[in-house]
């Protein structure tokens, strides 16, 4: 019998030097979903130097029956987002993405386009049973995604980072959120997983928040992924994160994957921004102006009842 | 004060008049000195009202009635002359500002405040009834603060509540000031002692709101609005306090409670010996107020020889206030709450005297956790009163409640208001994840120490604090044993392909234990298949043809009671008969009656105990004595915590009875090794309840039934 149960979230602040992370927890809080993001990547990951891969995005469609066949008006909005000015169209859903997803502008200092710089719109990367990533076609419940890679280059003492940004647009808030369920689903079948040969991220561990928990008042739900990453070429592992957010029928997230003599609190800093303002565009473009009746993201009484 | 005019008499009785007072309608009220030295308020009737043989009547038995009174939170009768041409009625002088004076200049008393008034005034009240009297004018003009508490003055309109009554005064008169009226008095109806009540109500709305509770305005909007309305009592947020002002406002009479019921309902708020009560800027206006009467002409200190009468407060007093003498006010206060609290006169030995000993409790009372919130709140009643009845007790506890309705914003509104009060030393609470995640920094700053029983989460407090809590104690099996427990049974029942459904409605809480089933299965050598499901997806049970497709042969569901039904009846359906596990939030009888005849067989390891256990008979036998009625789950750990904290307390406190620190008793808690009924109380170095096991229940014949505790590795 153990002495404490490992919940995967406790306090590892031991050997850091405490000043530090007070004053990060502070800085951290200026943004809500960075704030809850931040505080649990300081608990959860590992420093180190050298960079690998980032993965694209990690929606897969490997489950068989789930409920995603049935869409319906009521649960494509939530009370953030109207249906109304969610897109309808692969083109209208291309024109958003534009419109919200990050450049390096709204990254940290030193980042810059890599190259490749955008992979997408009508592929998407899959995890497989054998916790390998294949590009397959988008999904018919996708409208469109898009990708974008990015970089700190090496210095001298220094190793590279990775860093990407994905914006997917989904035909309904439904489905936006079964692809966040199913990101869930994939970190507990694989907690290794095989980004590309010699890319891999290890030890990965995920959470969810509902709007209102943890410090996550910009999207319905907000996914925080964590681990290494280890790379045959670059070195590891490294600290790695993922956070992914849904908000009506957009999902969005960001990546970064450190590198040698990288620390946790640098690497924050170059992604602590991107996810919330990248969900503020978002906001912008589909939100509603006065929080619309609808599914939301609490389970209401009518929709169990009619459940079975 | 005004000086007297040429036309006043100089000397009434054996009174030496010194000034003007007031006037009103039915006369002159002056500031005399009696022939002990005593200083005296005489009001004079008018000659015109002393010329009806009616009015004088009912003026005789007003004084006499009032003679009658014996309270030391009634000004007493000191002498009148009813039957001369300038009838006058003699009462202690009250050096003090009104209490309409004071909310006017210093706003909304704390309700705590509100309460000690409520308290001094429904004895104040029982003993006007006593006496066979109804006051009929209770209203915050007629409450004077004096250094040493509280006095309900003006038995100008009091009169006898027997037969004559119809007699005085004609059906159409309205007698008192509307505002403060019952009902029935705005409606000219026949008045009883129930009258005094809903005017007590009204006064003690206004202290806590600064608002007459029927509004302002006319008096005939005032009156209309008495009978017909329901009253303001918004900014009322002591849960007891307001229920307590709802039943004093009834409409019907009989439906309010009597004096003596209200002074019941709040006795563990009145101990002896604190002048902390009042704001210190109404300390200041009463000392202030009390100082100007020394610069009355005629009263000057050397004309007094230290008798200051039998009740009123002494000069002394006054001169001491007026040099700065707060020691001596102090002991005014001590002497004060001394006789409240002890009817017999005899003064309690408090050496810790001056500071009540409170224990808080923030709960959700009437938010989406009410069931638990409510279930706790009372089982902290009932061991705070059991305490109380401790002959040995080495101090009174006391109670204070708070309800955050589960709402973010307002949980941390009732945090700061239990650190603010210094008197707390340790708060019950929060009820769950909502609260906490807005309260505990609250707690922390102020280091006031906090222990819950039902919010067993781990993200709760990171995502509040980011990092460890220091005075957030959780004296309940966190919701992840829970899920590791659940593991080691569904193994222990022979599952090899245990099936996990994450339904996002569960939220976080739901959300956290999946990591643990993760890592226990994995280290268990079972093979986890895991399914999650959005919170906006209709039904759950959409996946449980993938599941049983991927062999899964028992269930471990996280998520919400409603949505757990069909997830219940799909298995049934599918005579399903492996193990099935509910997490915590949705194994409640919700679910049960949600699923029906499908919930049979439904499993949950949960960290309360069933308060029918053997375990905890005693507490339930005096729940349901006190209350009437079961416990409800969640009680007993927190009749547990609350003598917990007392026995905490009362070592602390040791021969000397010296208050501790906030942080002495968070240390202590730290160190804690008590025996509970549900189990014993201690904790590690992260403040959560050292334990292995937690309690077991299974759906049988539409109920769950408890079927005792199992240790995480399935002993």
């Amino acid at each position: 019998m153990p002495e404490r149960i490992a919940t995967g979230m406790e306090w590892r602040t031991a050997g850091r030097r405490g000043g530090d992370i007070v004053a990060y927890a502070r800085a951290l809080r200026v943004s809500g979903v960075a704030a809850a993001c931040g505080a649990l990547v300081l608990g959860c990951t590992g420093g180190g130097g050298g960079s690998a891969s980032p993965p694209t995005t990690s929606s897969g469609t490997a489950r068989s029956a789930t409920a995603d066949s049935r869409p319906s008006a009521s649960a494509s909005a939530t009370s953030e987002t109207d249906p109304g000015r969610e897109p309808r169209t692969t083109a209208q859903a291309q024109s958003l993405i534009q419109q919200v997803i990050s450049g390096p502008e709204l990254f940290g200092t030193g980042v810059v386009r890599a190259t490749p710089y955008e992979s997408g719109p009508a592929q998407w990367a899959v995890l497989g049973d054998d916790c390998l990533w294949r590009l397959h076609p988008l999904p018919a419940d996708a409208l469109a995604t898009l990708t974008r890679h990015f970089e700190v280059p090496a210095s001298d003492v220094k190793g590279a980072v990775r860093l990407s940004a994905t914006v997917t647009v989904h035909r309904t808030a439904l489905d936006a959120s079964w692809e966040q369920a199913r990101m869930l689903e994939e970190d507990l079948d694989c907690t290794e997983q095989t980004q590309r040969p010699g890319e891999r991220l290890t030890g990965l561990q995920s959470l969810s928040f509902a709007r209102g928990e943890g410090g996550n008042t910009s999207g319905d739900d907000l996914l925080l992924e964590t681990g290494q990453c280890v790379s045959d070429t670059r070195g590891g592992p490294y600290a790695y994160w993922w956070q992914q957010a849904v908000l009506g029928s957009v999902v969005a997230g960001t990546s970064v994957c450190g590198g040698r003599g990288r620390s946790q609190q640098e690497l924050n800093s170059l992604v602590a921004e991107v996810l919330p303002r990248m969900l503020l565009r978002v906001q912008q473009e589909i939100g509603s102006t006065a929080g619309t009746e609808s599914g939301g993201a609490t389970a209401s009484t009518s929709s169990t009842k009619s459940g079975s | 004060m005004e000086r007297l005019l040429a036309s006043d008499p100089s000397r009434l009785g054996g009174h030496r008049l010194l000034g003007r007072l007031g006037t009103g309608g039915m006369g002159v009220v002056y500031l005399a000195r009696g022939e002990a030295g005593e200083l005296a308020a005489v009001k004079v009737i008018q000659p015109e009202f002393a010329q009806q043989a009616e009015f004088r009547a009912r003026f005789r038995r007003e004084a006499e009635s009032a003679r009658g009174v014996d309270s030391p939170w009634v000004v007493p009768v000191l002498g009148a002359d009813t039957e001369g041409p300038a009838p006058w009625l003699a009462t202690a002088f009250v050096p003090g500002p009104s209490l309409a004076e004071v909310v006017a200049e210093c706003g909304p008393l704390p309700e705590r405040v509100v309460r000690i008034l409520g308290k001094v005034l429904a004895r104040a009240l029982d003993a006007v009834h006593q006496a066979g009297l109804v006051h009929r004018d209770v209203k915050p003009g007629n409450v004077l603060l004096a250094l040493d508490g509280p006095r309900l003055i003006d038995f100008g309109i009091a009169r006898p509540t027997a037969a004559e009554e119809t007699e005085l005064t004609s059906d159409s008169m309205v007698i008192g000031t509307p505002g403060f009226l019952s009902p029935e008095q705005a409606r000219a109806l026949a008045v009883g002692p129930a009258s005094d009540v809903f005017s007590l109500g009204c006064v003690l709305a206004y202290t806590a709101t600064g608002r007459m509770p029927f509004g302002a305005g006319t008096a005939d909007a005032l009156l209309y609005r008495t009978v017909h309305d329901t009253p303001d009592l918004d900014g009322v947020e002591d849960i007891e306090l307001r229920a307590l002002l709802e039943r004093c406002l009834a409409k019907e009479p009989e439906d309010r409670p009597h004096v003596d019921e209200v002074d019941a309902e709040l006795v563990e708020d009145a101990l002896a010996g604190s002048i902390g009560w009042l704001p210190d800027a109404v300390v200041r206006m009463v000392a202030d107020r009390s100082a100007e009467m020394l610069a009355l002409p005629g009263i000057e200190p050397t004309e007094v020889s230290g008798d200051s009468g039998p009740q009123g407060p002494g000069r002394r007093r006054v001169l001491a206030l007026a040099a700065g003498g707060t020691a001596l006010l102090a002991a005014g206060g001590v002497s004060l709450w001394a006789a409240l609290r002890d009817n017999s006169g005899k003064t309690p030995v408090s050496s810790a005297a001056g500071r009540d000993w409170t224990i808080g409790v923030q709960a959700d009372l009437s938010g989406p956790l009410k069931a638990a919130g409510t279930a706790q709140e009372r089982a902290v009643r009932l061991a705070v009163e059991q305490f109380n009845a401790r002959e040995d007790k080495p101090f009174p506890l006391t109670l204070r409640v708070l309800d955050d309705r589960g709402e973010p914003a307002r949980a941390q509104a009732v945090a700061r208001r239990l650190t603010r009060d210094r008197d707390v030393f340790a708060v019950l609470g929060p009820t769950g994840y909502a609260s906490a995640q807005s309260a505990v920094e609250v707690y922390e700053s102020a280091g006031l120490p906090l222990v819950t029983v039902s919010e067993l989460s781990v993200s709760a407090v990171q995502s509040a604090l980011l990092a460890k809590p220091r005075r957030y104690f959780r004296a309940a099996p966190l919701a992840a044993y829970s899920a590791f427990a659940t593991v080691t049974a569904l193994t222990a029942q022979g599952s090899r392909r245990p099936g996990l459904l994450v339904d996002r409605a569960g939220w976080i809480t739901g959300m956290e234990s999946v990591n643990v089933v993760h890592n226990a299965t994995g280290a268990g050598g079972v093979s986890l298949y895991a399914r999650v499901v959005p919170a906006l997806a209709p039904d759950v049970s959409t996946v449980v043809a993938d599941m049983l497709a991927h062999g899964v042969d028992s269930f471990y569901y996280t998520g919400t009671p409603e949505r757990a039904a069909p997830l219940a009846r799909a298995l049934a359906a599918r005579d399903f008969t492996g193990p099935r596990f509910l997490d915590i939030p949705s194994a409640t009888p919700a679910f049960v009656s949600a699923a029906g005849p499908a919930s049979e067989g439904w499993q949950v390891l949960a960290p309360y105990i069933d308060p029918a256990a053997a375990a905890v008979r005693p507490f339930a036998t005096a729940y349901r004595k006190r209350y009437g009625g079961a416990p409800g789950d969640w009680a007993a750990e927190a009749y547990d915590v609350t003598r917990l904290l007392a026995d905490r307390l009362t070592a602390l406190a040791g021969s000397t009875k010296r208050r501790p620190s906030r942080t002495q008793v968070a240390d202590a808690l730290a160190r804690a090794r008590f025996k509970g009924l549900v189990t014993t109380y201690a904790f590690d170095a992260d403040h959560q309840l050292i334990t292995r096991q937690v309690q077991h229940y299974q759906v049988k014949d539409g109920r769950f039934v408890y079927s005792g505790p199992v240790g995480l590795s399935g002993s």
